[in-house]
């Protein structure tokens, strides 16, 4: 495992978040200003003083330091962050500090240079990138429906959960300024409230600077964005006058679903602002996502798979698909078996076995055209992002389909 | 594509072939009724034993090296390659012989596989259409077709037997026969339904369905009229039927 050295730990001096969204300065941190004499809201003014008058005798990250500030607290010294980091393998120019911002969640922390938001932002166009172009070269003929699950099943919030749930990361209970920095923080949504993502309601969603899926500017008296808050459901508005009502009522919330995937955006977000660009990205993509098992064969549902055949073999210019019986066993049984693979000419394009002939029948087309959308090029066909580095590079152009059959 | 066909000959051989090496007693004591005294091992000797017993390798282990008298154990066996003028190479090769399963949907059948793509072999030319499929002198293809050679010869081998008798799409409806199927379909349905005039007009119940399909208040109605049957339907029944749906529906996904 690669060792993080300690003198970019150090160099590194990055404003520490708080949950009042201002910096804290270090002076917060000592046992004086946490003991329960002081209020929170001379904490709070404290903060907002320049902190050059007050960390003359305080060093900042000193690694002899004996324990007067709560050591958890600083991400250079949280050891679930320094072992996150290490079991990346992420390089020693990807600073820890940036990896403890990708676990900061936008609704733990607002302010935008503090959490995770820009980064995410960042992460989900590179992986959005990199998984569409791997699977648009490696099944050409993919319908475009089982291509958008394929990526879900990629790129998606479930899949990108259980990659940060597998790199070990845990969350806190609730964020705070205490919390160790090697935890993912974010504002858990509240057993039996309703979560209004963007994508799932329609609309802006329930805080448009904080839409982190689209590249949305952020102004304000922006025509488009007050266009879209036009054309928002009726749903989406009173839930925004209900979370502008009260705070802490809907918004700003999101499950661990949301928020761990996020995280693993932002670290890949991270690897591209850090680690050397968009190589080291698509090697930290393809070891960590792409590398993950999806059968795609088992995406498909077909309606009318019959006709669907027999659409695609009029396309193609090919005869028409005839089912022919090949074995049968116990036709007169409880339980009869039946082969029936479909041919065109001679040509046998699928196979199938079932309970009755029509079972059969059905499932052979079903295998046709599976062969036919799931038809990979041989291995060791270019990506387009080979060129990415180097423009000079051999490039041969991948297969290109004319698209789904109509039926 | 054709291995589980491959193997499932594999199997039928193995088990003809365990049938010849069954020892003689063994076979003769199969039809008489075992006493308990009586052993199983019929053989004298364990050599004698174990020689019966011994299976054969299957045809396409044959002439490689685990069948090399000089290298295995194994008895010397009557191979084609004796009696042949040419000898089999007598060197390790690759012995393809899968157990018998489902076809892989990631085996790109022949036909679907681009020009452009190394694999590719040109498919059967009995499989390209030469004319538009619209043409009218399209002729259904026969129902079990002769297996074409290289030279388009056709062989002794036949195609299995089709589900259905294949037919040729004929196009003989004309607009004004559309217009008709529509006028009659609109004045009457209950007297002319997709059957009747799929049988007048020679065409599929599809086709009459796609180019006349009836009002949104019939759908309710015919809807209405089932909905009616079934509340006639038994616990069982109304049970049975929906997990046939449901079985249905799960063909689509081929699980």
């Amino acid at each position: 495992m690669k060792r993080v050295s300690r003198a970019t730990w150090d160099s590194l001096l990055v404003p520490r978040r708080c949950i009042c969204g201002n910096p804290i300065a270090l002076g917060d941190l000592l046992p004086s200003a946490f003991s329960s004499s002081v209020p929170p809201s001379t904490s709070t003014i404290r903060a907002l003083t320049p902190p050059s008058q007050k960390s003359k005798n305080t060093r900042l990250f000193h690694t002899s330091t004996p324990l007067s500030v709560i050591p958890k607290a600083q991400p250079t010294q949280s050891a679930k962050l320094a072992a996150l980091h290490g079991r990346l393998e992420l390089p020693n120019k990807y600073p820890l500090t940036t990896l403890g911002r990708a676990l900061i969640d936008p609704t733990a922390e607002p302010q935008h240079h503090l959490n995770n938001d820009s980064l995410s932002t960042v992460g989900n166009v590179l992986l959005g990138y990199y998984a569409s172009e791997y699977l648009m070269v490696t099944y050409p003929r993919l319908p475009y429906a089982i291509l958008k699950s394929a990526m879900e099943g990629y790129v998606g919030d479930k899949a990108l959960a259980a990659v940060g749930t597998e790199w070990g990361v845990e969350a806190a209970f609730a964020p705070g300024t205490t919390v160790d920095p090697g935890l993912l923080q974010f504002n858990r949504l509240a057993p039996g409230m309703p979560w209004l993502p963007q994508t799932r309601m329609g609309g802006l969603g329930l805080n448009p600077p904080m839409r982190r899926r689209k590249m949305m500017p952020t102004f304000e008296h922006n025509p488009s964005l007050e266009k879209q808050l036009a054309s928002e459901p009726e749903a989406m508005k009173r839930a925004r006058a209900a979370a502008a009502r009260g705070p802490g009522s809907m918004q700003d919330a999101v499950p661990l679903e949301a928020a761990m995937a996020n995280f693993v955006r932002a670290t890949v977000g991270g690897v591209y602002l850090h680690a050397g660009g968009l190589l080291a990205t698509k090697g930290f993509v393809s070891a960590h996502i792409l590398s993950r098992k999806l059968d795609v064969d088992k995406l498909f549902q077909f309606e009318q798979p019959t006709r669907e055949l027999s659409r695609l073999c009029v396309r193609e210019g090919f005869h028409q698909p005839i089912a022919r019986l090949e074995k049968e066993t116990g036709r007169y049984s409880r339980h009869p078996v039946f082969i029936v693979g479909v041919y065109s000419g001679e040509e046998k394009l699928g196979e199938g076995q079932g309970g009755s002939l029509p079972e059969a029948k059905i499932k052979a087309a079903i295998s046709a055209l599976k062969g036919w959308y799931l038809y990979s090029p041989v291995t060791g066909v270019d990506l387009p992002s080979k060129t990415d580095g180097e423009p000079e590079a051999p490039f041969s152009p991948s297969f290109i389909d004319v698209g789904d059959v109509v039926s | 594509m054709a291995t589980p066909t491959a193997s499932m000959g594999a199997l039928s051989s193995a088990l003809q072939s365990l049938a010849i090496t069954l020892p003689r007693s063994r076979r003769r004591t199969t039809t008489t009724l075992l006493s308990q005294l009586q052993q199983a091992r019929h053989e004298s000797t364990t050599r004698r034993m174990t020689k019966a017993l011994r299976l054969h390798p299957h045809a396409s282990f044959i002439g490689t090296a685990s069948t090399i008298p000089s290298k295995s154990t194994h008895a010397p066996l009557t191979t084609p390659s004796r009696t042949t003028a040419t000898p089999t190479p007598a060197i390790p090769t690759i012995i393809y012989n899968p157990p018998s399963a489902a076809p892989t949907p990631s085996i790109t059948p022949r036909l679907f596989i681009p020009a452009t793509d190394p694999r590719f072999s040109p498919p059967s030319t009995t499989a390209i259409l030469k004319t538009a499929p619209t043409s009218p002198d399209a002729v259904p293809p026969p129902a079990r077709p002769l297996i074409l050679d290289g030279n388009g010869n056709p062989t002794d081998k036949k195609l299995p037997p089709s589900l259905t008798r294949p037919y040729a799409k004929t196009y003989h409806l004309s607009e004004a026969d559309v217009k008709k199927i529509q006028r009659l379909r609109a004045s009457n349905p209950n007297v002319w339904s997709r059957r009747k005039l799929a049988d007048k007009f020679g065409c599929s119940e599809f086709f009459v369905g796609m180019v006349a399909p009836v009002t949104k208040e019939r759908v309710k109605e015919m809807k209405g009229r089932t909905e009616k049957v079934k509340e006639r339907w038994g616990k069982v029944r109304t049970f049975a039927r929906e997990a046939r749906t449901r079985r249905r529906q799960l063909w689509g996904k081929d699980l």
